[in-house]
């Protein structure tokens, strides 16, 4: 995608874009690295392959590398993730050897930056070890380290508190250290396949291609098919609503084929919605950007239910489209999310079904819900202003200690 | 829990009234917080930067008292921009 900052400009107005500009002029010439564990695939790469783009042309000389790791290495790191996310497994000393012995392997071949050094997630975290003198290091988690492993967070709590900083997703994710902690949400692209607008013709070409009449209102939930977004759930919510309410269900997710379980959950669904032929169980490769938008937008209502969630940015994405969406109030769900002003967040089967049948019946309501729930994606979690935020903290860390800074 | 501000010139500056309302027009939302907002905290006296400079320089009494009126934690920024514009935009056409 070649989209530059003005780009953005028609969603966030030109002074959104000024002020980009103004800080990143704050900034010229200044060296910052990203590191992560991968290069494509997964929400950090997503995200940094737009950012750094931007982030060089407004002046920030900005590269990004990826650790290289084996086989192990990355069953170590998967088993930390999960540990992270609290699963009761055990770090042996064989692990932290593989952890340590790539980290080496990797500080062979990468060049580090002199000015600002920036680590994603756990992979590459002990980089930090072999610090140039004089840069700065920040380290972004991405997940929910709420509640982990004390194994693990014992494990990598002194190498994290080693840096300038550390920068999370929201204020839940985040756990008590001796360093500085910034917060910074995630963001959509809206310029993305999965985001820009759409043609009518685009959106019913996807719509009929599922066999989805037009004409009938529409209840969608997008996502993997993963007992914690809870699409039984969703079912049996949707079967509630239609006792009152002529409708569709649609439940559309990613490719599962490598996740034993999401096929497993795929199955279940399939074998619920069996016979019925108002529900949809659709599995679309991960490629299927704009027939996931174009669903979006072909939808009378957005159902997120999760049981448990990260930041879960699909529901950004569906109130971009201007949606009214109800969501499991869970994770980063009620940052999007302020009940009956800009989407409904609930916490049961039947609350969920209350609320479809409520949206079906009250367009206006359900419109303005869409409407406002546009709105504070449109000021909060758009890609620009993840950029300024990036921005902001790489202008914080020549400013530590100080609460106001004048520049220029 | 705090906050570090950053205070740079953004390029829009004005010296008659005409040029207050065109830059009020052009700024970002930090921009109006960083001058409606905090000038309350960090001037000795509880003004903000507007209602100062109109008072002090332009000598625009009755705009500046309409400004120093204004409660900022009733409007969104979007809402208290429109507000001011309206303020300056009716003193202008007077």
């Amino acid at each position: 995608m070649s989209d530059g900052l003005d780009s953005y400009a028609p969603f966030v107005g030109a002074a959104v874009v000024d002020e980009i500009r103004l800080l990143g002029d704050q900034l010229r010439g200044r060296h910052v690295q990203h590191v992560n564990s991968t290069a494509v695939g997964g929400g950090v790469a997503e995200i940094l392959n737009r950012l750094a783009p931007l982030l060089r042309e407004v002046g920030v000389d900005t590269r990004w590398d990826v650790i290289r790791g084996g086989e192990e290495f990355f069953a170590v790191t998967k088993k930390l993730h999960n540990m992270l996310h609290g699963q009761a497994l055990d770090l042996t000393a064989r692990d932290r050897t593989v952890f340590e012995e790539t980290t080496a392997q990797n500080l062979e071949t990468l060049t580090l930056s002199d000015d600002i050094v920036f680590i994603h997630d756990p992979q590459p975290v002990q980089l930090i070890g072999a610090r140039p003198p004089g840069s700065k290091w920040l380290w972004r988690c991405h997940i929910d380290l709420s509640a982990p492993a004390p194994a693990a967070w014992e494990f990598l709590r002194p190498w994290v508190e080693r840096y300038e900083a550390a920068v999370f997703s929201a204020p839940q994710f985040a756990r008590e250290l001796a360093i500085d902690q910034s917060l910074v949400a995630p963001s959509i692209d809206p310029l993305a396949d999965k985001n820009r607008d759409l043609d009518a013709a685009t959106v019913d070409e996807v719509v009929q291609s599922l066999g989805i009449d037009p004409g009938r209102p529409l209840v969608t939930q997008v996502s993997r098919f993963d007992r914690l977004k809870d699409p039984v759930g969703v079912i049996e919510a949707f079967r509630l609503a239609r006792k009152y309410n002529d409708c569709q269900l649609l439940l559309v997710g990613g490719s599962a084929t490598d996740d034993p379980e999401g096929q497993q959950v795929l199955a279940e669904c399939r074998d619920r919605a069996a016979g019925d032929h108002d529900i949809h169980v659709v599995e679309l490769p991960p490629t299927a950007n704009v027939e996931i938008n174009a669903l979006q937008r072909a939808s009378t209502v957005i159902v997120q239910k999760s049981l448990r969630e990260g930041f879960g940015l699909t529901v950004s994405e569906a109130l971009w489209k201007g949606k009214p969406v109800i969501a499991g109030a869970v994770g980063g769900i009620p940052l999007q999310i302020t009940h009956k002003y800009s989407g409904i967040l609930t916490h049961t089967v039947e609350g969920t079904a209350f609320w479809i049948k409520q949206l079906l019946n009250a367009p206006d309501f359900a419109r303005r819900l869409g409407e406002n729930g546009r709105e504070h994606v449109r000021q909060n979690f758009l890609l620009t202003r993840h950029l300024r935020d990036y921005l902001l903290l790489f202008l914080y860390l020549g400013h530590q200690g100080q609460s106001l800074v004048s520049l220029g | 829990m705090e906050a570090v501000s950053f205070v740079l010139p953004t390029g829009h500056r004005a010296t008659t009234l005409g040029e207050f309302a065109s830059s009020l027009a052009k700024v970002g939302h930090a921009s109006v917080a960083y001058h409606l907002f905090e000038a309350r905290l960090r001037a000795a006296g509880d003004d903000n930067d507007f209602s100062r400079w109109l008072a002090q320089e332009l000598d625009e009494q009755e705009l500046a008292a309409a400004i120093r009126k204004l409660d900022p934690y009733t409007h969104t920024l979007d809402g208290l921009r429109h507000r001011l514009s309206a303020l300056v935009a009716a003193r202008v056409n007077r």
